[in-house]
């Protein structure tokens, strides 16, 4: 399941945010429900109190009318007037009283009912529900009430004029109209509506609603039976009180819309919600800066950690808090110093030997690259030396592994302390390195010998005394090598030459490398020569001098590279021997020359065939069974093939190589030792050989006819050959001259220039027949 | 014929009155007479009802009577009285506060001034019919004067009897009172010497016996 990365600041800030926005919203709420309540409640409790106040007001205009009507009757003149029943003087008197208190209208009715008023017009309009009000003011002597004249609502009050027995009643009234309405509105703060009920009819008689609102208000009023009690419709706060004293029909309906109520609620809701947001982003931003106080060490030990990763160990790590951010602060720096402690540890013992303590062999190339770079600089050479305990081997394996890595240490120490300028490493088991800087190589040299005879005492190990001697390889650059590589491997070539040629000190020549490097080339270039024929076998015939027509060959391996051209038989032997290639090689002459032989066999020509065989061919067990294979696959009988053997190649694992040579020899073939004269070889191993034949090397040969030693040589070893019971073979024969010495000697087999030069495969059979048919 | 007028025990110290009164009726003496009972719809006697025969010859008063209306303790004293057309009636004032008596009726419309004592000049009652009389300062002061074409009148009593005494003859009988709403009819009757005639008379049309306190309609509307 895909996880998307959310950070760590993130989720937190996310959690800290939806807590305190949960918080706020849930006391929001709770505060805006507890206010809403209240103010509703509250509104209730104002219209009720508006009731009041409206019901105070609608007394006081009563009470305004009727001590207003009171004056008028009691006044002396109008008394007389009412008396006279003077209209003029009545209907000004009434105008007079009506408007000194604003009233819409005064009236008087005589004592014989007749009408007069202040509006004539009204006079003609009144009705019953007027005639009701005077019969009560004529009864009572006064009399209040709301009465409706031609549809409008007059609030009205009658006094009988008395004088002092009644002689008519006056009146005066209010007219509930628009202003009035709004006057009460202004004071109470409430809509004013003044309805008529009739049945189940009502009729909006004035008030401040909006004509919409009177619809819906008539349309609510049939449900709202209850006076005095509050209601609510369509948002409107609503009571239902009587306007007049007797006529029920007639109402007052007080409202307050619930929006006007919750209008400073709302303001309120505005604050209080502006009042969430500022806390919100204030817990937001102290979120933030809570979260960013866990998170910021966080990701800067997160980088830390990645450059430690990276190898940078010196990152100075801060610590400022003192709770668990700091502990794991602190457990960086332990962290980050023990590994960047180990890591030098580590480096250290990975460049250095620790047996010697001297840098190894992973130190060679940059201190190399180190003395080369700055060589250019200081205008000096780099000298390397290649130093190698002589004898180590035998040390190692005569004394004990102690002892050797003893004499190892003592080396080392002892290089160390005559190369005080410049680097002495340990390059591999007994090899040391010397890097040293100088303008030329007398100081070099001087070295050299100090090193030499530092060895010349021998060391005292564990109270042995061991002789140690060292061959030393010197190259330098820029003389010799052009870069650290070639500089190395120069060095070890001059070691490699001096050893060779036992020399003790041995300074790089030019052209070590390259023919270095053409061996290497001819090393690789082999294996694909001979798969593709650049490798041929060439035979040289070998001549009995007795019998003239009993012959042998010697199979000769030639090398033409298409590049590099003729490649001497000696440069590329020595190259596949060391890399273990000449067992390849070995094996396909034999085939080729036991083919061959088959060849020849088959044109009823009698001859042997001699192959040479390496000193490692001789290691190979499976050697005499590949022979006598192919012996067999051939149909060639063992004894016309001879196996060649050169002297120094039994040198080695003698024992072996005799045992692998007799099974040679069971298979009926013929050993020869080849370049007979060239080695070492006693005469106890010579007998101990079943060889049947010697070859003496040609260098005896060469120059017989003119040179004494040779001749002596040559006659004795013929004749040592003879005693031992080999037939003899003289190699390099090349004037008739010799052939006759030779033969006088008593050599049996001469091979050489006098008879042909080695002949390719086809050229060879040809001087064959061309040889015998010259015999007979 | 003997001219009674019976006061209610109220008004039983108010001697100038009667004594007024006497002088001018006690001195003839009638052998007719009228014994009238006045009661209301219900048959209760009525008392202080004005009953007054007029005869159908006019008679012409040249010589004017006096009478007196007192003022004492914001009240008219008598509050009732009748008398004959062409009578001199004196408002004195015993009162020590100063009042202002008039009267918006028909039969005698005037008017005195505050005054104090006997400053106020007598009113003549020349025309028939009812006067109320006022004091414009205070309400509650109401007097009525009933002034007839005649001397043979009297006030009923507690009993609501009536007793009038004059010559035989044929006279209207009228009757007053004041909670009487509409005037009541006049009653033909005719006076012989030998025997007192006898009439009961029921009035209807009677205002209902007045709340002295005026009731409040305003107050504690709403």
């Amino acid at each position: 399941m895909y996880m998307p990365r959310v950070s760590y600041l993130i989720k937190l800030l996310a959690f800290l945010l939806s807590l305190v926005i949960t918080l706020e919203a849930i006391s929001y709420i709770a505060t805006s429900v507890v206010i809403k309540k209240a103010v509703t409640q509250n509104a209730r409790a104002e219209l009720v109190a508006g009731g009041e106040l409206f019901s105070r007001i609608m007394q006081k205009n009563v009470e305004q009318l009727a001590l207003s009507v009171k004056i008028l009757t009691e006044d002396f003149g109008f008394k007389d007037a009412v008396a006279t029943q003077d209209e003029k003087t009545i209907i000004s008197a009434l105008n007079n009283h009506s408007a000194r208190i604003s009233a819409d209208i005064g009236v008087l009715i005589t004592s014989d009912g007749k009408l007069i008023a202040s509006d004539q017009s009204f006079a003609l309009l009144v009705d019953d529900e007027f005639s009701e009000l005077t019969a009560r003011a004529k009864e009572k002597g006064q009399a209040y009430d709301i009465v409706r004249v031609d549809g409008r609502a007059y609030q009205f009050v009658i006094f009988a004029v008395k004088a002092p027995v009644v002689i008519g009643l006056a009146g005066m009234g209010f007219e509930i109209k628009k202003e009035f309405s709004l006057d009460i509105k202004k004071l109470t703060g409430l809509e004013v509506s003044f309805i008529h009920r009739e049945d189940d009819a009502a009729r909006y008689l004035n008030g401040t609603l909006k004509a919409e609102n009177v619809k819906n208000l008539l349309q609510q009023l049939p449900q709202h039976q209850k006076i005095g009690e509050v209601f609510v419709y369509d948002e409107l706060i609503s009571l239902a009180v009587p306007a007049a004293r007797q006529n029920k029909q007639l109402l007052a309906i007080l409202q307050v819309p619930l929006s006007e109520v919750l209008a400073p609620y709302s303001h309120l809701n505005l604050q209080l919600f502006f009042l969430a947001l500022v806390f919100s982003l204030v817990a937001a931003f102290a979120a933030w800066m809570l979260a960013r106080s866990v998170t910021k060490p966080v990701t800067l030990l997160a980088d830390i950690a990645r450059r430690i990763a990276g190898g940078f160990y010196a990152t100075p790590i801060e610590v400022k808090s003192n709770d668990e951010l700091g502990d794991l602060a602190k457990a960086f720096i332990s962290m980050q110093k023990a590994i960047g402690e180990r890591e030098q540890q580590v480096l250290y013992q990975s460049e250095h030997d620790p047996l010697t303590g001297l840098p190894n062999r992973l130190r060679t190339f940059p201190e190399l690259q180190n003395a080369i770079s700055r060589a250019g600089v200081l205008k000096q050479s780099v000298y390397l030396l290649v130093i190698d305990i002589k004898n180590f081997t035998q040390v190692n394996d005569e004394l004990s592994q102690e002892i050797g890595d003893a004499v190892l240490r003592d080396v080392g120490q002892k290089i160390g302390r005559i190369i005080t300028h410049g680097e002495v490493l340990r390059l591999g088991s007994d090899e040391f390195l010397a890097i040293m800087m100088a303008p030329d190589a007398n100081v070099i040299s001087d070295s050299v010998e100090l090193i030499h005879n530092a060895f010349k005492t021998p060391l005292i190990i564990s109270g042995i005394q061991v002789s140690v001697d060292v061959n030393i390889g010197i190259a330098s650059y820029p003389m010799d090598a052009d870069s650290a590589e070639s500089l190395l491997r120069r060095a070890s070539l001059a070691l490699n030459e001096g050893r060779s040629s036992e020399q003790r000190s041995c300074w790089y020549q030019a052209g070590w490398d390259e023919q270095h490097l053409r061996r290497l080339h001819l090393f690789r270039e082999f294996e694909s020569s001979l798969h593709a024929g650049y490798i041929s076998l060439y035979y040289q015939p070998k001549i009995n001098l007795e019998q003239p027509d009993t012959l042998g060959a010697e199979a000769l391996v030639r090398w033409r590279h298409p590049e590099l051209g003729f490649v001497p038989p000696d440069e590329f032997i020595g190259v596949i021997e060391s890399s273990g290639q000449i067992t390849l090689l070995t094996r396909w002459v034999l085939k080729t020359a036991i083919v061959q032989l088959r060849k020849l066999l088959d044109e009823k020509i009698k001859i042997t065939c001699s192959v040479n065989l390496s000193a490692l061919d001789l290691l190979v067990d499976e050697l005499p069974a590949y022979v006598a294979e192919l012996l067999q696959a051939n149909r060639v009988p063992a004894e016309n093939l001879y196996l060649e053997i050169t002297e120094s190649a039994i040198m080695r694992e003698a024992d072996k190589c005799l045992h692998n040579l007799q099974r040679l020899r069971s298979l009926g073939v013929t050993l020869s030792i080849d370049d007979f004269g060239t080695g070492y070889s006693s005469l106890s191993q010579l007998k101990k050989l079943p060889v049947s034949e010697l070859k003496i090397d040609k260098s005896f040969i060469l120059n017989l006819d003119t040179n004494a030693d040779d001749q002596l040589i040559v006659r004795s070893t013929i004749e040592l050959g003879h005693t031992m019971g080999l037939s003899v073979t003289a190699e390099g024969v090349e004037s008739e001259a010799i052939k006759t010495i030779l033969k006088q000697y008593g050599c049996d087999t001469a091979q050489g220039y006098l008879y042909s030069k080695p002949l390719p495969a086809a050229d060879f059979i040809r001087w064959v027949h061309d040889y015998l048919e010259e015999l007979q | 014929m003997k001219l009674t007028i019976s006061a209610t025990p109220l008004r039983i110290c108010k001697k100038i009155t009667v004594l007024i009164a006497s002088i001018c009726c006690c001195v003839m003496t009638y052998a007719a007479e009228l014994q009238l009972k006045v009661s209301d719809a219900q048959g209760q006697p009525i008392t202080d009802v004005v009953a007054a025969l007029v005869p159908e010859q006019k008679p012409v008063f040249n010589q004017p009577l006096l009478a007196s209306i007192d003022q004492h303790n914001k009240m008219f004293t008598p509050a009732i009285m009748a008398i004959r057309t062409n009578t001199l009636v004196k408002f004195p004032n015993s009162d020590d506060i100063r009042h202002h008596v008039y009267s918006f009726s028909p039969a005698k419309k005037f008017e005195l001034r505050l005054y104090h004592g006997m400053t106020a000049e007598p009113v003549l009652f020349d025309k028939p019919g009812t006067v109320v009389l006022g004091c414009n300062i205070h309400d509650s002061m109401v007097a009525y004067i009933f002034v007839v074409d005649t001397e043979y009148y009297a006030l009923s009593d507690a009993q609501g009897n009536v007793n009038i005494q004059a010559p035989a003859g044929k006279y209207r009988l009228q009757i007053f009172h004041s909670r009487l709403t509409t005037s009541a009819p006049e009653i033909p009757v005719a006076l012989s010497d030998n025997k007192p005639l006898q009439q009961q008379v029921k009035l209807e049309n009677l205002a209902s016996e007045k709340n002295e306190k005026a009731s409040d309609e305003f107050s504690g509307l709403f």
